[in-house]
């Protein structure tokens, strides 16, 4: 039991963490949070390895399944952007306002970026991820 | 060397003329014959503004009627006002209305008033900004005024230009090589800039514009038609209202390929022409109601770029780029003045993106938006539906919970998203300028609150001092015991800002990150690798055994505060950062599967319990005091010491 309390502090640093990434699951393909911008959005999106995808957006929620298209062209662009190769953060010098904030999770790996910022390679990556978003995965 | 002196005998000319014109006695400009007449038909009823520099009216206001004669052109507005100013040539010294003036178009506005617009030509060449307007009221049947850049007297012996377009343009080359042509050089009749505007000086000239894109330079050259000297150069940069409007053709390069220039007609494309127009009239709320020239203050040119990605439904400021953003549809009024007000601010009070003052930043964006597109209350109504997602606009300043903002202070939302919640608390001071704007009026409200940001506001102010600085301000204005200042205090105080009110605190995770990982802590890359860890810890320890979800509950039930007291408390930041440091070997290890390598020293023990203890007291006696309590009567922290991190985790799972 005495060994508890120094995990209550790696707990307690550990934590600050969880909350702005998030958790990871064995069977989570993607996870893709946008927010900020003139609207002030806060929208996540989590695609499993089947397609599943789960999408909050503020205090709404859908679940939806994607297709076998979408994931095969979802995983051809994340492989065109080599995003394993992309740097954990790609941020403007200063920030401005009603930017938008991307975090993107695929395979383990997260990339930060913000609008005027993002590598040009991730873009359609998150082009495609954006209209998954607003069609709330429908087609 | 001759070219030389041509252009210091012109520009000595220029000077006289000036001299002359402003001299003390020319202050009482003698009345041309037909404002006798233009009296009479009035019934004396006409004020009338004279130029210092010609003599002549540059803006008569009255009810001047109509003619039948005039009122037979009725159908053409351009040919009444044509035809009514032939009954008064004497009072601007016409001579003959339909050859010195052709038409530029005519506007109806909101009002029922049709506003001519006429430009001076002089032997057919176009005088360079030299306009009339002759303003028609509702019904048709009067004049009530009239704008005059009228230049009488002009006198040229040819119209035909002895330097041609190629050698004016060799001519204003030498003073910008490498400047690029814009538009072909255009022949003009130029009679000095305004300020120093004679028809006795007036000569042929081209105007030759240049520019450089980036950055911007934009000069037009004038170059005198007869014997290639530069009679003036026109930094369009600088001349009062500039902008630039750029479309990034659905890519994300900025500024992208250029649509509209300043002085443009319209491009065709509709959202290069609205970012553009947009800003113009955001440009001219600034300028005509605030006196403030662009949002720097100083002229500065404003940047827009339209088209900006594919399925991208938002507009942006960029700090770096000096420039507002749009994406397809989003540059619509209240949009395009609430981006180009976050230029404004960060020009003026320089208000810090996030929380409290985010809030704020953000807040005097909606309200400067709505002052601009001033119908109704709304931000965002007319951007694209399938940006809207079936609601009506984004925002709404008179009920912001109407669009999910609080518009009172029991109602605020701590958040770690969106900068921690900028376009959300935002509602509040929304709602009380809403408040006040209504009690007083918006021409009280947006002086009050404008003199607010520019002058009272600092980078890191909070809404309390928002509501003092906006008292401050009104009692500038208006007066301590003025309604006015009853008006600000109440609205202020019906959305709880109150004077002593203050948020709780912020319990956004993200800040620990981005503040004490990222920005606090002294080497990046070793911040990058704690983060690293931690999450591996979370995902690989944590997650994976009761003690650990038990922990992590634990924490997050307290994440708050404790991410509150750390980040206001340097030692305990220092703390919690050494810590970080000393584990991170450790933790690594035990995550490799080589946790019985690294022994937990009694330093790092110490350092713990210090760093629990403070954290209790900085909490006196709140929840988070009372868990590290309850967890330190449990445990004995000393017992740590000399163990290795493998033999902890083992104990934690099986005790």
């Amino acid at each position: 039991m005495k060994h508890q309390i120094h995990i209550i502090v790696i707990a307690v640093l550990a934590g600050w963490l969880a909350s702005c990434t998030g958790t990871s699951s064995s069977g989570m393909l993607v996870e893709y949070r946008r927010s900020g911008g003139f609207a002030g959005l806060d929208d996540r999106v989590v695609i499993q390895v089947n397609g599943q995808a789960t999408l909050t957006r503020k205090a709404e929620h859908y679940e939806f399944v994607l297709d076998r298209d979408t994931m095969n062209q979802l995983q051809a662009l994340f492989d065109d952007a080599e995003f394993s190769k992309l740097r954990r953060e790609y941020l403007p010098p200063r920030q401005g306002s009603d930017l938008f904030e991307y975090v993107v999770t695929y395979n383990g790996h997260t990339v930060r970026t913000m609008d005027t910022a993002v590598p040009e390679a991730l873009w359609p990556v998150l082009e495609l991820l954006n209209q998954i978003i607003e069609s709330g995965g429908k087609p | 060397m001759k070219r030389r002196i041509v252009v210091l005998l012109t520009v000595v000319l220029v000077v006289l003329a000036t001299f002359v014109s402003s001299s003390p006695g020319f202050s009482q400009p003698p009345t041309p014959p037909g404002v006798e007449k233009l009296r009479q038909d009035t019934g004396g009823e006409v004020d009338i503004t004279w130029d210092q520099e010609s003599g002549n009216p540059s803006f008569i206001r009255g009810h001047i009627p109509l003619l039948p004669s005039d009122l037979k052109e009725k159908a053409d507005p351009a040919m009444a006002a044509l035809t009514f100013l032939g009954r008064y040539i004497d009072v601007f010294e016409l001579e003959d209305p339909k050859a010195e003036l052709e038409a530029v178009g005519f506007v109806t506005d909101e009002l029922g008033m049709t506003h001519v617009t006429l430009r001076q030509v002089y032997q057919g060449v176009e005088v360079y900004n030299a306009v009339m307007k002759v303003h028609l009221s509702a019904d048709g049947k009067e004049v009530v005024a009239i704008s005059s850049g009228f230049v009488p007297g002009i006198a040229l012996p040819s119209v035909k230009p002895q330097v041609n377009a190629e050698q004016a343009l060799t001519t204003a080359k030498m003073a910008m090589p490498e400047g690029e042509l814009t538009t072909d050089p255009k022949i003009v009749v130029y009679a000095g800039a305004t300020g120093g505007r004679s028809g006795a000086l007036a000569r042929l000239a081209w105007l030759v514009e240049l520019w450089d894109d980036w950055p911007p330079v934009d000069n037009v050259y004038v170059v005198d038609a007869t014997d290639r000297v530069i009679l003036d150069v026109l930094d369009r940069l600088y001349e009062g209202r500039d902008r630039r409007t750029y479309t990034a053709d659905h890519g994300t390069s900025l500024p992208g390929r250029l649509c509209r220039r300043e002085g443009d007609p319209s491009s065709g494309d509709q959202d290069c022409d609205n970012a553009h127009d947009f800003a113009g009239a955001t440009y001219d709320y600034y300028r005509n109601t605030h006196g403030r020239d662009s949002y720097d203050g100083r002229g500065a040119t404003m940047i827009s770029t339209v088209h900006y990605g594919r399925s991208y439904c938002n507009a942006f400021w960029t700090s770096d780029r000096g420039q507002t953003v749009y994406g397809d549809g989003f540059p619509v009024k209240d949009v395009v003045a609430h981006e180009w007000t976050h230029a404004v601010t960060q020009h003026s009070a320089n208000l810090e993106y996030r929380w409290q003052s985010g809030a704020l930043n953000e807040s005097f964006s909606d309200i400067f938006g709505a002052m601009v597109d001033r119908d109704d209350w709304l931000m965002g109504e007319g951007l694209p539906p399938n940006c809207l997602g079936g609601r009506e606009a984004i925002r709404d300043l008179s009920n912001p919970p109407r669009f999910g903002q609080p518009d009172h202070t029991s109602d605020w939302v701590s958040t770690c998203s969106d900068n921690e919640g900028v376009h959300t608390n935002s509602g509040i001071p929304n709602k009380a300028y809403y408040n006040i704007a209504t009690a007083i009026g918006k021409d009280k409200a947006e002086r009050i609150f404008y003199r607010t940001l520019v002058i009272y506001l600092q980078s890191t102010s909070s809404l309390k001092d928002a509501r003092a600085a906006a008292l401050r301000s009104t009692q500038d204005l208006y007066g301590s015991n003025s309604t006015e200042y009853n008006a600000v205090r109440d609205g202020f105080n019906a959305v709880g800002l109150d004077g002593v009110w203050q948020p709780p605190p912020n319990d956004c995770v993200c800040a620990a990150r981005t503040t004490l990982l990222e920005k606090a802590y002294p080497d990046r890359l070793a911040a990058l690798q704690v983060v690293t860890t931690l999450s591996r810890t979370r995902d690989q320890l944590l997650n994976t055994t009761s003690a650990g979800q038990h922990y992590r509950t634990l924490y997050y039930r307290h994440t708050g505060r404790i991410t509150y007291l750390v980040l206001r408390d340097a030692e305990l930041r220092a703390m919690g950062q050494r810590i970080l440091h000393e584990v991170t070997p450790g933790l690594n290890q035990l995550l490799d599967g080589k946790g019985e390598q690294t022994l937990i020293t009694h330093e790092v023990v110490t350092e713990v319990t210090i760093f629990l203890k403070r954290l209790a007291e900085a909490d006196k006696g709140g929840p988070l005091a009372q868990a590290i309590e309850q967890e330190m009567k449990r445990v004995d922290l000393q017992g740590l010491a000399g163990m290795t991190f493998e033999e902890a985790w083992k104990r934690i799972n099986n005790p």
